[in-house]
């Protein structure tokens, strides 16, 4: 144990600077720093310009977990809405972005209808730099129909539902992917009853 | 050998290397993913090799398969799985190629290791989760194997796309900002700029030149997946290799790419830190303009111009580099610290990134590269090797039943050697009856065992191989075959015909089948339909037909049926003068004139009238009448014509009546040799009669 102890000591000292260096690195800006939302934004249909009324909205938090050995980036939370009549949605983030662990990323979003391109990567606009969009007033959202099957199928491969546990905490995500399946003449995912 | 690592020195190298280690953040990973997938052959090999006819969008436990890829490139960093994620190509053994040398083992090594833990996802793991998807009993447990099967390529593929991530192959920890960071940065909030990385361009290689699978392969990882990574072919002297596509990943990358805290480190005094490429020789210096603050600045960069990639920001020229130029200052005592920023590390993504994604998919390919075929029947089945390697091993056929219980056919298993492009013919097995299948002829061809370098291999197919039996129709009473006659296979529960064939000169028909339900009809051996009941019975209607079980079948694929022929059979009286049958079946008949010798120049003249008026066959058991003939009609039927399949259990046997109303004339008289009456006719008589004959049956 004697031996050790030495080794130990410096551990502590090396891991104390980590954590002192991590405050001050360009990485930062990728964490949260305060509380940013309420997100808003609205949904149209692209090409009519109509609000896409119950797309869903998925906004999704990761933090980074740092370990004695290991740094992991993990699912720290999950909210979904949908759009109003309007196509207008609101996320509350407050009581998860001001309890959120340091380290705690800013949040990812997923929208998706049925039948249309999804946002973050399908839609017409906002286009390019996209980090922040929904903060303060938000964005409009446009959403693309897709044409054929083969389309819808392909997009349907890249909806990715990210929590670990999709049934229980994005049901309506579930839900309109389902739907979405079964449209394109698709088995549907979920069993029965479900979500 | 065991190294000696004192305690002090391993904590350390355990804080710095393990601290924050991370690898691309788990959602670049699962991108990078979901993109290799589906350029992959895997969608093609789901639909059109297994049945799986939704591909990639096949969902198992709620989630595709295209999920479960890349939820397992994702979960392959967790907890402290990601500390063997990294590979030095030019450390001096595999074994000694991993983060720092002791502090994880080799990502490829890690990838090829069977003891990884509680679950383990090593390649020879997701092989068995492969094999368990192709031949487990129960559905549930087949579609879950076939998802971890996915979630297990997932994360084979999260080792290469951690090969093209510089800190992973220059044994650097990389603490805090780094590309991997900048990357899902980008990935956020510029998923056009990200998207691109991923689609790649025509100036960046795509896939790895197709021989890599067959470089030797090392006996630390024999599996030659490891080759995707490393090669062997980057010794540390030769960066001008990694621009050909027969490279491992890790050794590209090594040999172009700075990682956070291995910059310009070809003359480290720390052999763990030394690499030789890129060095200082391999750049030129250039100005870029970049963004700061929405203004437009000019910076300097270290741009890659020899020693094997080329074109791109490799560093920033550091803030003393001026000083350090126009001082003359000695640069191994003066610390100028380029870096990597932002714009290096987006020249760097374009680069890497596609790789990543090619990479990949070409792992993928490799786990579904095997292909096999059968066809035919199972009297004679073909099974061929379509793939581009030699395979040795076990085939095994399994089928479903009704239930969706996955079964292997019972002798259905061989062991053979093919060639590329060689098959295998005359293969024999029993088509399974108990349980029936819930589809006859649809099996699932599994094959596990050597596919060129790799030793457990295995591959699936699903084939269609009829069943056949071959009908031989023999004549019961001398054992001549039946040639040319009609013989059908009938399902007994639909009464659908399967097949029908025409008996050939040894009096075989081959006739597709089902076991255990299919019967024999026989239409027209006899003058009236037949089904084979077993043995030498036969019956008229399909109920009492017999189902042709596998056990009947012999060696040869035969069921012989030995079938009687049988025809009618009743009394005829003689006529005294005559001596010829009193009244024959023949409807109004003058036959031609019989003579036979009866001493030198004279001969008996017979002539012989034979007449029906109507003629009717009446069955005893259910007093059916069939007319056989009238006064007009050109000639009688057979009675036989009217007997069922059941009478031919009846030899001997009266089944009917032949009631008739017939005449006949009978004329005798010498003659001479050129037919001249000598003298009166013996005889002339004529008859008249109605009558009713027993009719049995006799067999021909």
């Amino acid at each position: 144990m004697r031996r050790w102890a030495p080794a130990l000591a410096i551990w502590c000292v090396m891991l104390t600077a980590v954590g002192a260096a991590a405050q001050s690195t360009e990485l930062r800006e990728r964490y949260l720093d305060r509380p940013r939302g309420p997100y808003r934004g609205k949904v149209i249909d692209a090409e009519t310009r109509a609000p896409l009324v119950g797309a869903v909205v998925v906004a999704h938090w990761y933090r980074d977990r740092i370990g004695p050995f290991h740094s992991v980036m993990e699912h720290y939370a999950v909210r979904e809405v949908l759009t109003d009549t309007d196509g207008v949605f609101v996320i509350d983030a407050k009581q998860i972005e001001q309890g959120a662990p340091k380290r705690t990323y800013h949040p990812e979003f997923l929208i998706f209808m049925p039948g249309y391109g999804s946002y973050p990567r399908f839609q017409k606009a906002p286009t390019g730099f996209i980090g922040g969009v929904f903060e303060g007033a938000g964005v409009v959202v446009e959403l693309p129909r897709l044409q054929s099957p083969e389309e819808r199928r392909k997009h349907l491969l890249r909806l990715n539902p990210m929590t670990p546990d999709p049934l229980t905490e994005v049901p309506e995500l579930m839900k309109r992917i389902d739907e979405e399946r079964v449209s394109i003449g698709l088995t549907p995912a979920l069993p029965k009853g479900k979500p | 050998m065991i190294r000696y690592v004192s305690p002090t020195v391993l904590i350390s190298q355990l804080v710095f290397a393990a601290g924050t280690t991370s690898a691309y953040e788990i959602e670049t990973h699962r991108l990078v993913s979901e993109v290799a997938g589906p350029r992959s052959q895997a969608d093609d090999v789901l639909k059109n090799h297994l049945g799986v006819n939704e591909g990639f969008a096949k969902v198992v436990q709620s989630f595709s398969l295209s999920f479960w890829m890349s939820d397992g490139a994702k979960r392959e960093d967790n907890f402290l799985r990601l500390l063997n994620h990294f590979h030095n190509p030019l450390a001096v053994g595999w074994s000694q190629a991993g983060l720092l040398e002791s502090i994880g083992q080799s990502s490829i090594m890690w990838g090829q290791n069977t003891g990884q833990g509680i679950p383990s996802w090593s390649w020879r793991d997701v092989r068995q989760r492969y094999f368990d998807a192709l031949t487990k009993p129960q559905s549930p447990e087949r579609e879950s194997s076939l998802a971890k099967t996915f979630e297990g390529l997932g994360r084979q593929i999260h080792l290469i796309q951690d090969a093209a991530s510089p800190a992973h192959v220059r044994n650097d920890p990389h603490l805090f900002y780094n590309y991997e960071n900048l990357v899902d940065r980008v990935r956020v909030d510029d998923p056009p700029t990200f998207d691109g990385w991923l689609a790649g361009s025509p100036d960046v290689p795509g896939a790895p030149d197709p021989r890599w699978s067959s470089l030797d392969p090392n006996p630390l990882a024999i599996i030659a997946v490891a080759r995707l990574i490393d090669s062997d072919r980057y010794s540390g002297g030769n960066p001008a290799v990694t621009m050909t596509g027969l490279i491992g990943l890790a050794e590209y990358t090594n040999a172009n790419f700075f990682s956070e805290d291995r910059v310009f480190t070809e003359n480290d005094v720390d052999p763990q830190k030394r690499f030789p490429f890129p060095n200082r020789a391999s750049v030129v210096e250039q100005d870029f303009d970049i963004q700061v603050g929405g203004t437009t600045v000019k910076r300097r960069y270290f741009v890659k111009a020899a020693d094997g990639a080329t074109g791109y920001r490799l560093a920033t020229v550091g803030l003393l580099r001026e000083y350090h130029q126009r001082f003359g200052l000695d640069w191994t005592r003066f610390r100028e610290s380029p870096a990597l920023d932002e714009g290096v590390y987006r020249d760097y993504a374009a680069r890497l990134i596609p790789r990543a994604v090619a990479y990949s998919s070409a792992l993928i390919d490799y786990f579904f590269r095997g292909r096999i075929a059968a066809s035919g029947e199972d009297t004679a089945t073909i099974i061929g090797n379509i793939s581009e390697e030699p395979i040795n091993g076990t085939f095994t056929l399994y089928y479903d039943d009704a239930n969706d219980v996955r079964r292997p056919v019972p002798g259905a298993t061989w062991t053979l050697a093919l060639a590329p492009g060689e098959s295998a013919e005359q293969l024999r097995f029993t088509p399974p009856t108990s349980p029936a299948p819930k589809e006859a002829g649809r099996y699932m061809l599994v094959f596990r065992g050597a596919l060129g370098s790799e030793p457990d291999a295995v591959i699936g197919r699903q084939v269609m191989i009829s069943s056949t039996l071959i009908a031989r129709l023999i004549k019961r009473k001398d054992a001549t075959p039946l040639r040319g006659f009609d013989v059908r296979a009938i399902d007994v529960q639909t009464g659908q015909t399967l097949s029908a064939h025409i008996t050939d000169d040894e009096g075989r028909a081959r006739l597709d089948w089902n076991p255990g339900r299919t019967a024999l009809f026989i239409p027209s051996v006899n003058q009236f339909p037949m089904y084979w009941a077993g043995g030498s019975t036969f019956v008229s209607g399909l109920e009492g037909a017999h189902a042709v079980q596998a056990a009947e079948v012999d060696a040869q694929g035969q069921v012989t049926v030995l079938t009687p022929i049988v025809s009618s059979d009743w009394p005829e009286r003689i006529e005294p003068c005559t001596g010829q049958p009193m009244f024959q079946q023949i409807p109004n008949s003058t036959l031609p004139a019989q003579s036979s010798p009866v001493s030198e120049g004279v001969f008996l003249t017979i002539f012989l009238t034979y007449g029906v008026n109507l003629a009717t066959f009446v069955r005893d058991d259910n007093g059916r009448e069939t007319v056989l003939c009238g006064l007009t009609s050109p000639s009688c039927h057979d009675p036989a014509g009217s007997f069922i399949a059941e009478d031919v259990g009846r030899l001997g046997q009266v089944v009917g009546h032949l009631v008739r109303d017939v005449f006949s004339r009978h004329t005798a008289m010498l003659t001479d040799p050129d037919g001249r009456p000598i003298g009166d006719a013996l005889c002339s008589n004529e008859y008249a009669e109605v009558e009713t004959l027993p009719v049995s049956v006799v067999e021909r």
